[in-house]
C-alpha cells in the first residue's frame, strides 16, 4: 500500500535525526533511502515502523493514518501492519524456523492448518522449506536473512520495510541475495522501503532512490537520473564521483580552479555560493606530448597503480591540486613516476555543480 | 520503548494537547511507580538514618518529631572513642586489603599465566573461601586461634611447643579479613589477565620486548583497572564488615566503625541517635574511597578484554614451580581446612572443654555426633532454617522481578527517570550493611503498614540490600539480548506485553535465573542487615549461630556452621551451573 509521510521531524533530546521530511512510498513501489551513516535515513525508517515517536508528523499507510502529532494518533508498531527486515535480522533464536516464521500469523489468530499451509508457502518462496524445523541458532547469515524475510513476507505487511539487511553478509552472497530481492519483489509487487549506504546496492534495488542528508531528503529519483544527474558536488562524491575540486566561477561557461588559478571551459551550470567541479577519473585523458585540447594542463604524474584492464594515476597539476586518472590500458602509453604529462579535461565530461543542495 | 499502545483520535477536543497530555501521563507512569518502590526500600532508610543524626530521638512508632534538631549527636563522633574506632577501622581496612590483594592477585598470576604444579587445583583454592560465610571464618578462627583455649595452640602444647598463636589482636583481625576477601581479588584479576588479548602481547614481543618486559610493561598495566577495582571493592567490603569485627576484634577489645555503631545500639538506653552520627562518618569513608576509584579509573579507558576465549601465554616458573604450589597450599590450609577441621572437631568433642587435641584422637569416645543431633532436633534451629529458606527464596524472587523492571525501563526505555531509577538502584553499595539495617529498623517501626516482627520485614530488607546485585546481574543479561529481537515481535503484531513475555523473557531465562540463584545465595550468608530487625520468631540461621556464639554456646554453634556451609555450597552449586557470578 502507499505510504506517505508528511513533516517528519525526530529528535533525540536536542539533537535533530530527521528535520521536516515529506516522502512518498507509491503502491508497490521499491523505494530506496540512502545515504550515510548518521543521516537518519534509519531513523525515519522506524518512524514508519513506530518504534520511535516523532516530535511531528503525519504519516499514512494505504488510507490509514499512524500517526498524526496534530491530532495526538499514534498507532502502536505491532498495528500497522509493517514488515520488518532488521539488519541484525533479529531470529529469535529459541525458536525453531518454522515459529519464527509462524509468528506473526499467530498473532494475527489465525486457525493451524491455514498458518501451516502460509509457513511452507513462504519458506519455499525463500528456498529454505527443507529447513523449518531447525533451530534458528543454528542457522548461517545467509539463512538468517532469508528466514527474516520469510517472517515479514508471511505477514502480508502492507509495506515491507528493510534496514540494511545485507550489510553483515560477504560480498559474494551479498550480491546474490540483492538478485533474489529484486526478483521476488518485482514479483510479488511489495511496497517496500529499503535502507542502505551501500549506492550499487541502491541502484540494483530500486525503482527510485531518495538520497538523504544530515536529516533530509536531498535529491530523489530514478537510479539512471541521480547516477547521471547529481545535485550537488557531495551527492556526486557520494556516488562515487573521484575528483571534486573547488573553482570560482569566471563566466556563465568558464571557471577557474580556487588552488592553481588555471581556467577551463565548461558546460554552463547553475550559480551558487561555493562551486565544485565533478569530474570521474576515467574522463580525465592523459597523453605524453602537448594535445592542444581547450583544458590541457601541464602534469607529473605522483603514483601509479595497475588495476588489471586500467591502470589508475594520480597527476599533479599545480601546487596542491592533484586529480585521479584512470586509463584504458590499451589507450596509449604506460606513464611512470615523475613522468610530465598533459592533462585534458573534455567540457562535456565535467559538471559544476554547488558544494551542497541548498536547505 | 516510547509509547507503544494504540491511542485513538479523540474528536470535538483540542485535541494536540490532550493527546500529549495522555503521552506524558502514560510514560511516567511505570517509571515513577519504580521510583516509588525504590524511594520506599532504599532512600526512606538512609533518609532516616540522616535525620535521626540530627535529631534528639529516634524514629518510634506514632513519634516521629522533626522539632528538636540538633548537631549534638556529631559531638560524640569526634570524641576519642569514636576517633578510635574510625582509625581502627582505616588501619583494618588497609591492611586487610594489601594482603588480600598480595593473596588474591598471586594466586590469579600463578594460576592464570604460569605453569605452576596442580593449576587447577589452585584455581579451586581461590575459589573455596567464598563459600564460608566470613562470620563462619572468624567464629573457626576465634576457636583455633585464642592465645590459651585455641586449638591451634593446645596442639602445639600437646607437642611440647609453646603456643604463638594469638588472633585476637588488630593484626589478627586483618589476617582473618584477608583470608576470607582475597577470592574477590582473586576474581577479578584473574578474569581480567584470562580474557586479555594474547594480540597486545605478542604485539609488544614482535616489537621488540622480551618477554618480562612484556609482563612490566604491556600485561600488568592492562590489568591496573582490575587490580584497583579489586582493592576499592576489599577496602569497602573490609572496613563495613560488621561480623568479623564483632567476632574476632570483640574479644580483643578492637573497636572499628561497623562494632561501635552497634555497641551504641545496643547500650541501654540504645544511643540510636549517636549511632547514626557515626554512621554517616562510615558512610563518608565509603563514599571517599569509592570516588578516588573513579578518580583514577577516569583517566583511561582500558578497552583490552575480548570476551573471547583465548590462550594467553604461560610462563615457565621453572625451580619455582613447587614452593608457588606451596605456598598456594598454605593459604588453602589457612582459609579452609584448619578453620573447617577446627569447627568439626569443637562440633563432635564430648564436651565444650577441650584440654587436648592430639590426645582426644587416643580416647575411645570423645567424639559424638550428640552437637548435630541437638541442631537437627531444636526447634529454634529448624524454625531459623525454615525462616531463613521461606525468606531467601522470596527476597530472592521479589529482588529479580524488581530489578527486571528496573533494569528493563533503564535499559531499554527512553522514558523519563530512567537515570535516578539506575542510582537509587546501585546507592546500596555505598551504604554499609549495618548502616542500612539501622535505616531499615526505623523506616518499618514507624510505617502504618505492621510488618515490623514478620518475616516480611526480613524480606523487603534483603530486597533494599540486594538491589545492586540485582540490577547489575539483570541489566548485563538484558544488554546481551539485542533489542531488535523483541522490537521484530512488536513489527509482526505482537503487544509490547506479549512480546516482552514470548521473546525476552524466555530468552533471558538464563541470565534471570543466575541472577535468582545469586540473591538467593547472598540471603542466606548475610548477616549484618537483619541484625537489627530479627525478633524471637524471626531468627534466621546467620543469626541463630551469631547468637550461640554470643553466648558461649560453642559446639551447637560450630555444628550449625558446619550445616549451613553445606547448604551453600549446596547453592552455589547450583548457580555455577546457572553462570551465576559470585562478585558482590
Amino acid at each position: 500500500m502507499k505510504v506517505d509521510v508528511h513533516g517528519l521531524t525526530l529528535k533525540y533530546g536536542d539533537a535533530v535525526a530527521v528535520s521536516d521530511l515529506d516522502l512518498a512510498v507509491n503502491e508497490g513501489e521499491s523505494l530506496v533511502l540512502l545515504g550515510q551513516s548518521g543521516c537518519g535515513k534509519t531513523s525515519t525508517m522506524r518512524c514508519i515502523a513506530g518504534l520511535e515517536t516523532p516530535a511531528s508528523a503525519v504519516i499514512t499507510i494505504g488510507d490509514q493514518t499512524v500517526f498524526d502529532s496534530g491530532r495526538g494518533i499514534n498507532r502502536a508498531p505491532n498495528k500497522r501492519n509493517v514488515g520488518m527486515v532488521f539488519q541484525s535480522y533479529a531470529i529469535w533464536p529459541h525458536m525453531t524456523v518454522f515459529e519464527n516464521v509462524a509468528f506473526p500469523l499467530k498473532m494475527k489468530g489465525r486457525k493451524k492448518a491455514e498458518i501451516n499451509e502460509a509457513v511452507h508457502e513462504t519458506l519455499e518462496l525463500v528456498g529454505l522449506d527443507h529447513l523449518a524445523e531447525r533451530g534458528a541458532s543454528l542457522l548461517s547469515g545467509g539463512q538468517m536473512q532469508r528466514v527474516a524475510l520469510a517472517r515479514s513476507l508471511a505477514m502480508q505487511p502492507s509495506v515491507l520495510l528493510l534496514d540494511e539487511p545485507l550489510s553483515n553478509l560477504d560480498a559474494r552472497l551479498r550480491h546474490r541475495l540483492r538478485m533474489e530481492l529484486r526478483e521476488l519483489q518485482l514479483r510479488l509487487k511489495l511496497t517496500s522501503l529499503y535502507v542502505t549506504h551501500d549506492q550499487d546496492e541502491a541502484l540494483a534495488l530500486a525503482d527510485r532512490i531518495a538520497l538523504m542528508q544530515a536529516g533530509r531528503i536531498v535529491q530523489i529519483g530514478e537510479p539512471h537520473e541521480i547516477y547521471a544527474n547529481p545535485k550537488s558536488a557531495s551527492i556526486a562524491e557520494f556516488l562515487g564521483v573521484d575528483n571534486v575540486i573547488p573553482v570560482t566561477p569566471e563566466d556563465t561557461t568558464c571557471v577557474q580552479l580556487t588552488a592553481t588559478g588555471q581556467k577551463l571551459s565548461v558546460e554552463p551550470y547553475e550559480a551558487a555560493e561555493t562551486l565544485r567541479l565533478c569530474v570521474r577519473a576515467e574522463d580525465v585523458l592523459l597523453a605524453a606530448g602537448g594535445t592542444g585540447d581547450v583544458n590541457a594542463l601541464p602534469g607529473t604524474i605522483v603514483s601509479f597503480a595497475f588495476q588489471g584492464s586500467t591502470v589508475a594515476y594520480r597527476v599533479r597539476v599545480g601546487d596542491g591540486l592533484e586529480l585521479d586518472a584512470v586509463q584504458m590500458k590499451s589507450a596509449g602509453p604506460l606513464f611512470g613516476m615523475n613522468d610530465a604529462v598533459t592533462v585534458s579535461l573534455p567540457a562535456r565530461a565535467m559538471r559544476v555543480l554547488p558544494a551542497e543542495v541548498a536547505a | 520503548m516510547t509509547s507503544q499502545t494504540a491511542e485513538k483520535p479523540v474528536r470535538n477536543r483540542p485535541p494536540a494537547l490532550r493527546g500529549r497530555a495522555r503521552r506524558l501521563l502514560r510514560e511516567i507512569t511505570l517509571p515513577a511507580v519504580l521510583l516509588a518502590l525504590l524511594a520506599l526500600l532504599i532512600l526512606a532508610p538512609v533518609a532516616l538514618v540522616v535525620l535521626s543524626a540530627f535529631a534528639s530521638d529516634t524514629p518510634r512508632p506514632g513519634n516521629f518529631d522533626l522539632s528538636g534538631l540538633t548537631l549534638d549527636n556529631f559531638v560524640n563522633v569526634t570524641s576519642a572513642g569514636s576517633v578510635k574506632a574510625a582509625l581502627n577501622s582505616l588501619a583494618v581496612g588497609v591492611g586487610a586489603s594489601a594482603l588480600a590483594l598480595l593473596i588474591g592477585g598471586f594466586l590469579a598470576f600463578v594460576t592464570a599465566r604460569t605453569n605452576v604444579y596442580w593449576r587447577g587445583f589452585l584455581y579451586l583454592v581461590g575459589l573455596l573461601p567464598m563459600l564460608l560465610p566470613s562470620y563462619v571464618g572468624a567464629l573457626a578462627w576465634s576457636v583455633l586461634g585464642s592465645e590459651n583455649a585455641g586449638l591451634a595452640n593446645i596442639t602445639l602444647r600437646d607437642l611440647g611447643l609453646p603456643g604463638f598463636v594469638d588472633i585476637n589482636n588488630i593484626a589478627g583481625l586483618i589476617v582473618v579479613l584477608a583470608l576470607y576477601y582475597a577470592p574477590y581479588a582473586f576474581l577479578l584479576i584473574h578474569g581480567a589477565l584470562s580474557l586479555m588479548n594474547p594480540d597486545l602481547e605478542e604485539a609488544a614481543n614482535v616489537h621488540g620486548a622480551p618477554f618480562a618486559q612484556v609482563l612490566r610493561r604491556v600485561t600488568l598495566p592492562l590489568v591496573t583497572p582490575a587490580f584497583l577495582g579489586a582493592a576499592v571493592l576489599i577496602l569497602v567490603l573490609t572496613i563495613e564488615n560488621f561480623p568479623v569485627s564483632q567476632i574476632i576484634g570483640g574479644a580483643a577489645g578492637v573497636e572499628t566503625l561497623p562494632t561501635y555503631i552497634y555497641r551504641l545500639m545496643n547500650s541501654t538506653p540504645s544511643r540510636g541517635n549517636e549511632a547514626a552520627a557515626v554512621a554517616i562518618a562510615l558512610v563518608a569513608v565509603v563514599l571517599v574511597v569509592t570516588a578516588l576509584q573513579r578518580r583514577m579509573l577516569a583517566r583511561r579507558t582500558f578497552t583490552t578484554v575480548s570476551g573471547k576465549g583465548m590462550k594467553p601465554r604461560r610462563i615457565d616458573l621453572g625451580g619455582w614451580r613447587l614452593p608457588a604450589l606451596l605456598a598456594g597450599l598454605g593459604y588453602f590450609l589457612l582459609s579452609t581446612v584448619l578453620p573447617v577441621l577446627s569447627l568439626a572437631f569443637v562440633a563432635l568433642h564430648d564436651s565444650p572443654y577441650i584440654g587436648t587435641v592430639l590426645g582426644a584422637f587416643g580416647k575411645p569416645d570423645a567424639f559424638t555426633a550428640e552437637a548435630f543431633a541437638d541442631v537437627l532436633d531444636s526447634s529454634i534451629a529448624q524454625r531459623a532454617t525454615v525462616n531463613s529458606v521461606v525468606v531467601s527464596v522470596a527476597a530472592a524472587l521479589l529482588g529479580t522481578l524488581l530489578a527486571f523492571a528496573v533494569a528493563y525501563v533503564v535499559q531499554r526505555t527512553k522514558l523519563p527517570g530512567r537515570q535516578p531509577l539506575e542510582y537509587v538502584s546501585m546507592l546500596p553499595l555505598a551504604i554499609p550493611a549495618i548502616v542500612l539495617g539501622l535505616g531499615l529498623l526505623w523506616t518499618w517501626l514507624i510505617m502504618p503498614i505492621p510488618v515490623y516482627g514478620t518475616l516480611a520485614v526480613m524480606v523487603i530488607a534483603f530486597v533494599a540490600a540486594q538491589m545492586p546485585q540485582g540490577f547489575r546481574g539483570v541489566a548485563s543479561s538484558i544488554g546481551q539480548v539485542d533489542r531488535d529481537l523483541e522490537d521484530s515481535a512488536v513489527m509482526h503484531g505482537a503487544s509490547r506485553t506479549r512480546a516482552i513475555a514470548t521473546i525476552t523473557a524466555p530468552l533471558l531465562r538464563v541470565g534471570l535465573t543466575s541472577t535468582f540463584l545469586l540473591l538467593l545465595m547472598l540471603s542466606m550468608r548475610e548477616l549484618t542487615v537483619p541484625l537489627f530487625l530479627f525478633t524471637s520468631d524471626t531468627r534466621l540461621l546467620s543469626i541463630v549461630i551469631f547468637d550461640d556464639f554470643d553466648n558461649g554456646i560453642l559446639q551447637r554453634a560450630a555444628a550449625t556452621s558446619l550445616l549451613y556451609c553445606l547448604v551453600i555450597l549446596a547453592l552455589s552449586i547450583l548457580s555455577r551451573r546457572f553462570g551465576a557470578s559470585e562478585q558482590r
